[in-house]
């Protein structure tokens, strides 16, 4: 993988280059909004954007798999086969621009079958659809915005990439946003409640409150009108429930601001990291934590390319009983 | 045809204000946060809806033994279950109506009670919201009703 500029690539700032900010007079209103998250370079684009292109489309074939061997009953199998194969054959589509300019063409078609396969699945899976599949589905989209032409094709990657980071920062900014305006995490009641229902949230936050309360947080029937108070007196506790949404609402703009980004980027993905000791949410974090990777400069996302596929493919033969480990695969929600 | 820019503008429009309708679809149809890609997973804690059909007997109102119900009607029961546990006042009620009459011949009227809990931040505890359905023969639709007939 390289970051140099490809044969025919103009660096950025050039004379000529198709990258050169356009005057600020004639730019259109979404132009300003996207330029606000600031001008990727022209040299590493169409880099960032071809491996940003096949990692959401081998994570969409990836999960399809795993969605199609873990269909419940009524769910037409059918429909959703032929869209994990459209979305396989859309990630195959998307390898050969890694290597080189020839599959350019086929490349760019390929995010669009992808979000026709994504059409199918949120047809099929609604009203009962993740929220990570709609993450999922509306960078897809975006990542289709891209054109095949010599100008329109770079100016269109440097739209994607400016926002694929508004996406990414959005994301972020609701998911905390919400938590603040359902109420449940001033004084840590979702937390608390979380640390009754299920071990793994109990093993997480069980050094920041006592043994009384996790004991009395367990001994609550969920299903109990009246079960509670989801409340404990740990300052600790109650600071580390607010700190969740507090970072998530902080980290979106930094996301956005060019100068800020690698130092919010390092610490989503931190956060990400932390919320998935107790969320094990492992579908949305390869997601966005793959999101979040595109927003850097340097090649990361592209270097843990082959690991992701790799992970990918373990996980689909795990489920498929082809390797042991199909009830761990089961609980990463893809 | 607008831009490429203007047409991510649109997306991420809708990724902007999406969870803010959301917000207001919770509140006011009882839709489940974590559905609907309103972004708002782990906000409030949503358990398990509880569905019950009530009919008349000769010991007054008792509930209806789903094990007693055909395949068809247990699998329209569960399908509302699920289906209103995510779009709550959004999923109507009827379908699971006929069905139910038309699996009951001998019931001239049942009543459906749908039970919601949530976590309500002022207390800390789990509370209910019930609401009930009346189904009627040969009146078309549910219609709700305060408290059981």
């Amino acid at each position: 993988m390289t970051s140099e500029a490809r044969p025919g690539e103009r660096l950025r700032g050039g004379p000529s280059s198709s990258n050169a900010p356009t005057p600020k007079t004639s730019r259109s209103l979404a132009r300003r909004i996207l330029d606000l998250a600031g001008e990727p370079s022209a040299a590493r684009q169409r880099s960032r954007v071809d491996a940003l292109r096949t990692f959401l489309l081998l994570h969409g074939a990836t999960r399809s798999w795993l969605w199609l061997l873990e269909a419940p009953a009524g769910m037409s199998t059918g429909l959703l086969g032929a869209s994990a194969v459209g979305l396989t054959l859309a990630a195959g589509l998307s390898l050969p621009a890694l290597r080189s300019q020839d599959g350019l063409r086929l490349a760019v078609a390929a995010p669009r079958v992808g979000a026709l396969c994504l059409l199918a699945q949120l047809w099929l899976t609604f009203p009962l659809t993740h929220n990570h599949f709609f993450v999922e589905l509306y960078a897809v989209v975006l990542v289709a915005l891209v054109g095949d032409g010599g100008g329109e094709r770079a100016d269109s990657e440097r739209v994607v990439l400016q926002s694929i980071c508004w996406l990414a920062a959005l994301v972020l900014f609701h998911t905390g946003f919400q938590k603040l305006l359902y109420g449940a995490y001033w004084r840590g009641e979702l937390l608390a409640f979380l640390v009754g229902q299920a071990d793994r949230f109990a093993i997480l936050f069980e050094p920041l409150l006592s043994p009384g309360d996790v004991e009395r947080l367990r001994s609550h029937d969920a299903m109990q009108i009246g079960a509670g108070p989801y409340r404990v007196d740990s300052l600790l506790f109650r600071l580390a429930s607010n700190a969740v949404w507090v970072a998530e609402i902080g980290l979106a703009p930094l996301l956005i601001h060019p100068r800020t980004r690698r130092m919010a980027v390092a610490a989503a993905l931190l956060l990400l990291l932390a919320i998935q000791l107790g969320a094990r949410e492992f579908g949305f974090a390869l997601l966005f934590g793959g999101l979040l990777l595109s927003l850097l400069e340097s090649p990361w996302l592209r270097r843990a390319l082959p690991f992701i596929a790799a992970l990918d493919l373990l996980a689909v033969l795990a489920a498929g009983g082809v390797l042991p480990g199909a009830d761990f695969v089961r609980t990463l929600n893809p | 045809m607008p831009s490429r820019a203007t047409l991510a503008l649109v997306v991420l429009g809708w990724v902007a204000l999406w969870p803010l309708l959301h917000r207001g679809l919770v509140a006011r149809f009882e839709v489940n946060p974590w559905k609907l890609g309103g972004l708002a997973m782990y906000t409030t804690a949503v358990p398990p809806l509880g569905v019950v059909v009530l009919r008349k007997s000769a010991q007054g109102l008792v509930a209806v033994d789903e094990r007693q119900l055909d395949d068809e009607t247990r699998r329209e029961l569960e399908r509302f279950r699920i289906r209103r546990h995510a779009l709550g006042e959004l999923q109507s009620a009827d379908p699971l109506g006929r069905q139910l009459l038309a699996a009951l011949p001998d019931a001239d009227w049942l009543v459906i009670a749908v039970q919601r809990l949530q976590l309500d931040p002022t207390t800390a505890r789990l509370k209910a919201s019930t609401s009930r359905f009346l189904v009627e023969r040969g009146v078309s639709g549910t219609t709700r009703i305060e408290s059981v007939p």
